[in-house]
Parts: structure tokens; sequence; C-alpha cells
């Protein structure tokens, strides 16, 4: 509970930020606080009572989006003041850490209630976050296709936990087995409103339109942030199910989920759209690591989040400083830029290569994981599946990796803020650290 | 005690390289250089301590790298005899090397980034040697092979040393394919690469399996010791400057791949034809690198030659399981051939950047110090007593003699040769008279002459750190001194008198092959690299439009597939929101089912 | 509490289904953002109909509480929906959806 406190607190002092004295001290007091709220998780750890449980899945889900938020708060800090001189952007980062809070919310529930407040917590500021750039026609669009979608899910996710109520007179999952046709209805529409977010097929529509259209610093932090919480919230339902009501289900929206993306992202020139759909087969990757649910499966969703955050993250940082430099976000706009900035150029790399699964970085064990999770399953057709989804996405990242290295557009250096070498700096130090040290993730569970 | 001395070992040099690269930019040039150099020290001196003070080997386990499934990768140190010895060897070595380049560098604009990729190959070389599994090995080998690309390629503006770093690293790579199989093969049968664990189960595989893992494990060796057929890259590697080919291309990195061979010696004891193809790669090696050094006229490629000759002999002592023979031989080789390189780096620079030695002679009186630790050297590698070339060259003939006399005969023979070319390059050098022309031959500074002497010192005694066993030293002891009276006489007989050596060049048809190398470039050149590009100029022709009508039809099944979800994806939210519906839809039609 | 058990607890369960539906339908047909944002306020009136039902039928309060948070979120969200919409009034003087489509692909 103390880590929602004090996120609360902290997203209180950003919405008057403005009007506050010691502006200097926003940062550093914002960054204590992050590291505080994941401290506050040992205090009472674990906690179970009705409405929440603070376990092992919230400490490190949350750790993993509380580290998240942490380096996005740090490079949009720097996006404001590096603009004009003007002020950070108080009010984003205000909303950013209230989001956070809705995210840690998520992986730390036990009443379905509980977790259809966190849902919210974490979309209403993001759907005010993706429309935060009013000057651009297609932020306001991302923002009210997302409202729209994201309220119809949250209907849907509704009637699910109603029905629920209704088949089995309670709110706690597991409590009781869901007998009834009702119930297990209710079951399904709640897997499906949590799979909205998460951005699995058929409830990814949202995805590209709103990578797209978003500030590209807000996406990239909440394509980490809301796939980790989605997960997370996963992870915790489908332990408490039988897997006879989903299972089937589940299976056939996994295959979807990753051809799709796969096969729609081969074709994007965006960059941005080109991400979303890896992003959605990512999406279906993670899915497969609960057919069955074994021991292993929240070792293997934990460290896929966490690969698959650190790796977008890394490459929506790059994006973002290429569009500064006055280039839009097409695969194009990558030309030349390890003549403009090696460490940029770098951090690109690690982080594509990461997403493509390449050893040794970490994206390769997650992959390896599933890999492995899908042979255990002893389901060829799956396995065969999978693997040839796997090449797909090794082609379009290898497609990236390349375009750095070839004959530019622009010839002149790449000039980061202060804030932003920061934020690079760090996510090269956690990429290396991954590299080094999977175990590290590998074993909490 | 244990613990903490072989994490600082490891722990030095890559606090170096960060401090430097790191600070480069700010600290003076010269603290730079004495930041690598005391870290460097600093290794040694904690592996030095560790060596005296454990009597028994240990595994120190420092971190899991990763357990997926049933395979895992621990990282911890090894801690034995041999692993010690040998990164004893390499931070001493290195260290003097590190405070030679002080002075060698001190004119050079990017001397910190030399000093950062010194440290780094040091730390790399180290965790090579101390790695208790392949994987660790791996990592090592790959790092060394990275500095040693960063290093010959040092000056890169000259484009024929971008070339010869291209080269080498090429070669390398071959070579390291054929490692990563075997380490494949290693997780596949295992799931680990640990020596504990494949050495003990490695012998319960067939023979077949153990012959390709070990074939595997002889490719990477000889990419990395510059072995027929992947040497090439070995005296273009000379591209670099000499401190670099003293350390790396000559007292250390090459011999990665005896140690290699050593260490896994269970594995190639149960496959005795990869250890046939061992020997007679080695044996092969020697004989051409000696009759190459004969005639070069670049005095580091003559080194270089020889330095392949070396390891020629070291890797068929590893193949017929003279072991230890072969990692005295390699110790000893380490002290007197980086000695040569640093002498020749003296003779180098005293001539302002001269490396032909037609263009040198007299040296003797201009270079008195030299002289003499060139002296001292050419006497250790040609194997004279009571030098340490003398009982490594010895303990392998002795085990030559052993498994086979036909080795041994060839061996003996390539060890008049070594005699030979080196008492040429001797006398070239620094008798005869002076054809230098204008320039002012001098000594360097101190900080090159003390490298230098300790250097002699252990090249002069090195002998006596391993008395070999059994020993067929008395005849040997009298035939050497003969042949070595009498390859000497001939080569002062030729080269050492005052005559004009470039008109007394014999242009037979035997030495034209030589001076080419036997015209090994000019044949990959033609059977491998020519065909090559011919057959991707074909392929590029003829099958770029195959393969670009693949790329099409492949992309245009792709496009087939993904049609109706892109139609799916029309930017209308009515659209968005029907798709869901019907994806509930589906979902409960599916409970029913 | 008597008169609700008065009528069996399928019915509810049906009603709130066919009111959700209409709602549902309501989104996929209407093009006015508005009348959308209305429809989906249906749909959210159908499940607190059914928590309200089935809380009394299993004479449990917890779910009538559950309403009164479904209430304040969707007060919530129709404050972010009205600005987001009153953005776009101001882009194109209309608030139709079809016009906001050029995000695709």
């Amino acid at each position: 509970m103390y880590s929602i406190i004090i996120l609360t607190v902290l997203g209180i002092i950003g919405m008057l930020g403005d009007m506050l004295p010691l502006k200097r001290l926003f940062l550093p007091v914002t960054l204590l606080g992050f590291a505080l709220a994941w401290l506050g998780y040992f205090f009472e750890f674990p906690m179970h009572t009705s409405l929440f449980s603070f376990d092992l899945i919230s400490m490190c889900f949350g750790g993993v989006m509380l580290v998240i938020t942490g380096i996005s708060v740090i490079t949009v800090y720097g996006y404001g003041s590096f603009k004009h001189g003007s002020e950070p952007p108080y009010t984003v980062l205000a909303l950013m850490i209230f989001a956070t809070a809705g995210g840690l919310l998520m992986v730390a529930w036990s009443h379905l209630m509980m977790l259809f407040l966190a849902i919210e917590i974490l979309s209403i500021p993001l759907y005010v976050l993706v429309g935060s750039q009013g000057d651009r026609k297609a932020s306001q669009e991302a923002s009210l296709k997302y409202f729209l979608l994201g309220a119809v899910a949250s209907c849907i996710f509704l009637f699910g936990m109603a029905l629920y109520y209704a088949g089995t007179g309670s709110f706690l999952l597991g409590a009781v087995h869901p007998h009834s046709l009702v119930g297990s209805a209710g079951v399904l529409l709640m897997i499906a409103g949590v799979c909205f977010k998460a951005g699995v097929v058929p409830f990814h529509s949202w995805v590209p339109d709103v990578y797209e259209g978003a500030p590209t610093v807000i996406t990239g932090w909440m394509a980490a942030l809301v796939k980790v919480a989605a997960f997370g919230a996963l992870t915790k339902m489908v332990g408490s199910l039988s897997y006879s009501v989903w299972g089937l289900e589940v299976m056939g929206m996994a295959v979807l989920t990753m051809t799709l993306g796969n096969v729609l992202a081969v074709q994007q020139g965006s960059l941005k759209r080109l991400l979303a759909y890896s992003g959605i087969a990512h999406a279906g990757y993670m899915l497969l690591v609960f057919l069955p649910v074994t021991e292993t499966s929240i070792t293997t969703v934990f460290f896929y989040g966490a690969s698959y955050a650190l790796g977008t993250l890394g490459v929506f940082t790059v994006i973002h400083i290429l569009e500064q430099s006055g280039l839009s976000a097409t695969v194009d706009a990558l030309r030349g830029l390890f003549k403009r900035n090696k460490t940029v150029t770098l951090l690109w790399c690690l982080s594509v290569l990461s997403l493509a699964g390449i050893p040794p970085l970490p994206g390769f064990f997650a992959k390896l994981l599933v890999l492995m999770h899908v042979v255990k399953a002893h389901h060829s057709g799956l396995l065969w599946v999978t693997f040839l989804n796997f090449l797909v996405g090794v082609y379009y990242y290898f497609r990236l990796i390349l375009y750095p290295f070839t004959g530019g557009l622009s010839e002149e250096s790449v000039v980061l803020s202060v804030w932003q070498k920061v934020g690079v700096v760090i996510l090269l130090i956690l990429t290396w650290g991954a590299v080094l040290f999977p175990e590290f993730l590998l074993s909490v569970f | 005690m244990m613990l903490f001395g072989m994490i600082a070992t490891l722990a030095f040099p890559l606090i170096g390289f960060f401090l430097i690269t790191l600070l480069g930019r700010v600290l003076p040039r010269p603290v730079g250089g004495w930041l690598a150099c005391v870290s460097v020290a600093g290794a040694f001196i904690s592996a030095g301590t560790v060596l005296l003070t454990c009597e028994s080997s240990a595994t120190i386990g420092l971190f899991n790298w990763f357990e997926v499934g049933n395979v895992s990768a621990h990282f911890s140190i090894l801690v034995d005899s041999l692993s010690l010895w040998m990164s004893v060897m390499i931070t001493g070595v290195g260290g003097l090397i590190h405070v030679y380049a002080l002075g060698y560098m001190k004119d050079d604009v990017r001397l910190n980034s030399f000093f950062a990729y010194f440290n780094l190959f040091v730390f790399f070389m180290l965790v090579l040697v101390l790695s208790d599994s392949f994987l660790g090995m791996f990592i090592g080998w790959e790092g060394v092979g990275l500095c040693s690309y960063l290093l010959i390629g040092f000056w890169y503006e000259t484009h024929a040393y971008a070339i010869a770093a291209k080269k080498a690293f090429v070669m390398n790579r071959i070579g390291d394919l054929g490692f990563l199989f075997a380490i494949l093969m290693m997780l596949f049968f295992w799931g680990t690469t640990q020596f504990s664990v494949v050495f003990i189960q490695g012998l319960g595989l067939g023979a077949g399996v153990l012959t390709a893992m070990t074939m595997g494990l002889l490719i990477g060796a000889v990419g990395k010791s510059a072995q027929i057929p992947l040497f090439t890259w070995l005296p273009d590697a000379m591209a670099g400057p000499t401190p670099v080919s003293a350390l790396i291309h000559a007292a250390t990195m090459v011999t990665a791949g005896v140690y290699l061979i050593a260490r896994s010696h269970v594995l190639f004891s149960g496959a005795p034809l990869t250890s046939l193809m061992v020997v007679g790669l080695g044996v092969a090696t020697a004989v051409f690198g000696a009759l190459v050094a004969l005639v070069q006229r670049d005095i580091k490629k003559v080194l270089a030659y020889s330095t392949m000759s070396q390891l020629g002999y070291m890797v068929s002592a590893a193949g017929f399981g003279a072991y230890s023979a072969a990692l005295f031989h390699m110790t000893t080789h380490a002290f007197f051939k980086a000695l040569l390189f640093l002498a020749a780096g003296n003779v180098i620079h005293g001539l302002h950047g001269e490396q032909d030695i037609f263009k040198m002679g007299g040296l003797r009186k201009k270079l008195p110090f030299t002289f003499v630790v060139f002296l001292i050297g050419t006497l250790a590698i040609v194997g004279c007593p009571p030098f340490s070339g003398f009982f490594s060259k010895d303990a392998i003939l002795a085990e030559a003699f052993a498994y086979s006399r036909t080795v041994f005969v060839v061996l003996c023979v390539v060890s008049v040769m070594s005699s030979f070319y080196m008492f040429r390059l001797l006398f070239l050098t620094f008798f005869g008279n002076a054809r230098y022309g204008e320039k002012h031959p001098h000594e360097g500074a101190l900080v090159m002459q003390i490298p230098l002497a300790i250097l002699a010192v252990l090249a002069t005694v090195g002998g006596c750190l391993d008395w070999p066993q059994e020993s067929i030293l008395t005849p040997v002891l009298g035939v050497t001194l003969v042949v070595l009276a009498l390859s000497g006489g001939v080569a002062y007989f030729i080269f050492g008198k005052q005559v004009d050596v470039l008109a007394k060049q014999p242009v037979s048809m035997g030495y034209r092959m030589l001076w080419n190398k036997f015209y090994v470039d000019e044949v990959y050149q033609r059977i491998i690299v020519g065909p090559f590009l011919s057959l991707s100029r074909g392929l590029n022709q003829y099958f770029e439009i195959f393969l670009g009508k693949l790329d099409v039809v492949s992309l245009r099944s792709v496009r087939w597939v993904g049609y109706p979800f892109k139609k799916m994806q029309d930017g209308n939210s009515g659209t968005y929101i029907l798709v869901m519906t019907v994806g509930i839809l589906c979902l409960l039609v599916g409970l029913f089912l | 509490m008597t008169y609700l058990e008065t009528i069996p607890s399928e019915w509810y369960l049906i009603l709130s289904a066919i009111v959700f539906c209409i709602g549902l339908c309501g989104v996929l047909i209407r093009r006015n953002a508005m009348s959308v944002l209305m429809c989906i306020e249906m749909m959210l009136n159908a499940v607190m109909l059914l928590l309200v039902a089935f809380s009394g039928y299993y004479r449990d309060f917890s779910a009538q509480i559950a309403v009164f948070f479904i209430m304040i979120v969707a007060a919530a969200e129709v404050a972010v929906g009205l600005v987001i919409f009153s953005m776009m009034f101001k882009k194109t003087s209309s608030i139709d959806l079809d016009d906001w489509g050029h995000l695709k692909g």
C-alpha cells in the first residue's frame, strides 16, 4: 500500500508543480519517491487483504514498472526544458505518475473491483497523455480512438465481472470455481478486457493508431508500462482460473496475435507503426506462456516483459531523438545515424537486437524461455508457428539494424540534452546489466 | 585470500580500461599510460600472490549467467597451476610491454585509447585463461580478437593497416565458427560447458561425435594460433604498433590456441584422428614458417614467421601429448619473443620507422644495449644452452623422439633453419656496413630499456622454471652446439661481412618461391576469394532476379496473408469496435462448443 | 428485499444482457460522438443493473458498493471524453467520428 500512497502524493505534487517553490528539487524528489515506493514493498511483504495482495508478483512487476516510469520521467523532464528553454511539462509528469500507480495496482489486487479500478486509473491518464500534443491532429485522433475503444473494453470487462458475480456470488477469483456457463462467460469477458490493454488480437486495433499518434516519449513509455501491467494482471488472473474454460481460446488468440503482428509489421514504413505491430507480436509470444500455466510461466512472462520493456524504451528513445533532429519517424530517418551519433546508434542496435532475440541479449533468453515452454506443451503445430514468427520478426528487425549504417539523408550530428544523455546512459547500463546478469531476473520466482 | 586475489586480478585491468576510457579526455596523456601500467602491475601482483600462496586448485564461483530449462551457464574462476601460471605470465610480460609502450608510443595522439585497448586486451586474455567453462573462454576469445582487431588497425588512417586489421578479423571469425560449433555441441549434449562436466562426460560419447567436437576446437585453435591454413593474417598483423606485435601477436593471444588444446586434452586424447591432424598441421606450420622466414626483409615479418614456426612447434607438441612441454615452450617463447620484438621495436624506433633489414647493418656500435638484448633473445630462440629456449625445445624434441622419428627429424631441421634465419637477422641488422643512409640511430628512453633488461634476464634463466624430466639432453647438447656453430658460421659468411648485400641477392626460383611465401596469399586469392567473388557476381547476375522474385513472392504472400487484417485497420473507430465485438462473440461461441 | 425475489434471477440476467447489447449496437451504429458516449453509459447501466440484482439475490452488499465505484469511474471517464470531444470540435467543427480516420494501415 505504501508504494501506491507515495506515488499518489508524488502525482499531486506534480499537479501543483508550476506553483511550488524549489522546482529544481522536483526530479530528485520524484526519483527518490520511486525508490521509496519500491522499498515500500519490503515493509509490508507479503500483505494479503480482501482487496489487495502485495506478493512477489506485485513486487517484481511493480519494480519493473517503476524503473520504466523512472527512466521516462527523466527523458520527458529533459524534453520540456530542451525545447525553447521552457518549463518541464509538470502536468504530463504527474499524469505519468498516476498511471504508474494504476499499473502497480493492476498487479496487486485480490478483489476484482480493485482490478477494474486499477485498469481505469492506468487508462484515464493515458487517454489524456496520448492527446497531449494538442497541435497535432494525429495526437488528438489517437486520443479519441483510444478513449472510445478503451471505454468499450472497460464495459466488456465490467460486464464480465458482473456475470462472474452472477455465476459465483463472489468478486474473488479462484474462491469459487465457475461451474456455470454464466460464470465462465464472465471469466472470458474479463480476460478479453485485460487482453485489450495488452494489445492482443482481436482487441489490438487501437495499438498501431495510438502508437503512431501519441507523442513519441509517451508511446515508448506506455508501450512498456501497459504491456508489463497487463501481463502482470493476466498472470494473477489465469493462475486461479481453470484452464479448461479459457485454454483453447487463449491459444487461438496467441496464434492470431503473433501472426497478425508480424505479418503487418513487415509491410510498415513508419517506425512507430512497425514497432506497434511488433509489439502486438510480442504480446502473442507472451500469451503462449499460459498454455498451460506451469511453475516456469511466471518467470517467463516476467523476464519477457522486462526485456521487452527495456528494448522498447531504448527504441522509442532513439526515435524521439531522431524526431527532435527534424526527421519524421519513418524507417528512412534511420539512414546515416551511425555517422551522426555513435552512442545513440549503439543503443538502437542493442535494443533492436534484443527485441529480435539475438544472443546474448536479454530478448534471446526471453524467446528461448517461451520456446521451451511451447516445447513442453507438446504441441508441434504451435511450435512451428512460433518458430516461423520468430524468423519473420528477425527479418524485419534486421532491416532496422542495417539502416543506420547506410548513407544518410542528414549529416549533422545529433545533439542530446543533458537529461536525454542521462536516460540513454541508464538504458545502456541496464541493457548491459541484463546481458551480464540475466539470472538476477530469471531467479526471482 | 584466493578469492580476493583472483577477483583483483580480473578487476584491475577492467577498472583501468574503464578509467582510461571515461577520463580519457580529461587525463593528461602520460597519466593514462601510467594508469594502465599500474593496473596491469596490480593484476600481476595479485595473480603472483595467489600463485605463491595457494597450493591446491579450486573453482571460485562468481555468478550464474543464466539457467534456462536444462541449459545453464555459470561464470566461475578456475584456479589451478595452469591457469595461474598463464595469468602470471600474461600480466608479467604484459606489464613489461605496457611500460615499454609508454616510451614507444609517447608521441602518439591517441595514446590514451591505445592503453585503454591494451588494458582491455589483458582483461579478456585473463578471462580466457581463468574461465572454467568453454563459454567463458569463448567470451575471452572473442574479446581478445576484438582488441587485436582494434590494435592492428590502430593507425587506421593508413589504408593497408585497416585492410590488415580486417583480414585478421575475418580469418579469426572462420576459426571462431569452429569453436562455436564445438560449444553448441556441448550445450546440446550436456546443457553446460563447464570443464568439470565436459571432461568427465566427454569420453562417454562416441568416437565420431568426439572427433567432430575436437575438430571444431581445432579449427578455433588454428585460427587463433595462425596455423596452416588460417595463418596469413599473422604476418599482416605486424601493421600494428610494435608493442602490440610483442604482446598480442607473439607472447599471449596467439598462444591461446595451444592453451585451448592443452586445456581440453582429455577430449583430444579420445579422438586420435584429430590428434593426428593437430600434429600434422603443427609440423607443417613449423616447416612453412621457418622456410619463409629465411628470406624475409622486414625485421618484423621475420619475427612473425618465426612466431608462426614456434607456434607450430607448440601445437604439434600438444598434438602428440606433450602438453607440459608445449606450455613450457609457450612460456619461454613469450619471454624471448617479446624481447626480440621489443628490441626490434628499439631498432625501428632508432631508425625512425625503417623496417627493412637490408637498409640497416652495423648497428652494433650505435645501439649497444639493443644489440646485447637482441643477441640474448637470438641465442634463446635458437636453443643455445644455457638459455631458456634450449630447455623448452629439448623438452619438445624429447617427446617428439618418443612419438615418431619422422616428426623428430623434421622438427630438428626446423630448429636448424630457425637458427639460420635468426643469425641472418642478427648479422644483417647489427653487423656489416651501415646501410641506413643519413639517419642517426639512437637508443630508446629508459622506460624502454628497463623492460628489455628484465625480459633479457627472463629469457636467459627461464629454462630453470621447468627442468625436463625425461631428457635426451646430453646427445642433443653436442648436436645443438655443432649445428649452432655451423648455421651461425654460414650466416656470418653470407651476411656478416662488409659487403653490399643487396648485390648478393640470389634470384633463384626457390628464393622467389620463399620470398612470396609460397604464393599462399595469391593461391587463396585465386582459389577461394576469386571464385567466391565471381560466384557472387554470377549469383548477382543470374540469381538476383531469382532472389528478387523470391523476395517479391514472399512479400506478396505475406501481404496476401495480411490483406484481411489490413482491411480491418481502416482507421475508422467503428470498424475497430466491430472487430472487438466479433472477437468477443467468437470467444463466447467457443465456450459453447 | 423480498419483492426482488418475486422475479426469477435469470430475467435480470436477460434484461441486462439485452440492455448491454443495445448499448453495444448503438456504439457500432451511431457516428455522433455524444450518442456513442451515451451508448457506452447504457452498457455501464446494464452492468450496474446486473450487479444490484444479484446483490439482492445473494444478500451481499459488496456488489452495491461496486456499483458506486463504477458510477464514479464512469463520471471521470465522461469528463475526459467530453474534453476530447471538445478538442475535436475545435479542430473540425463537427463531432462525427467518421471525420477522424486518418491513422490507418
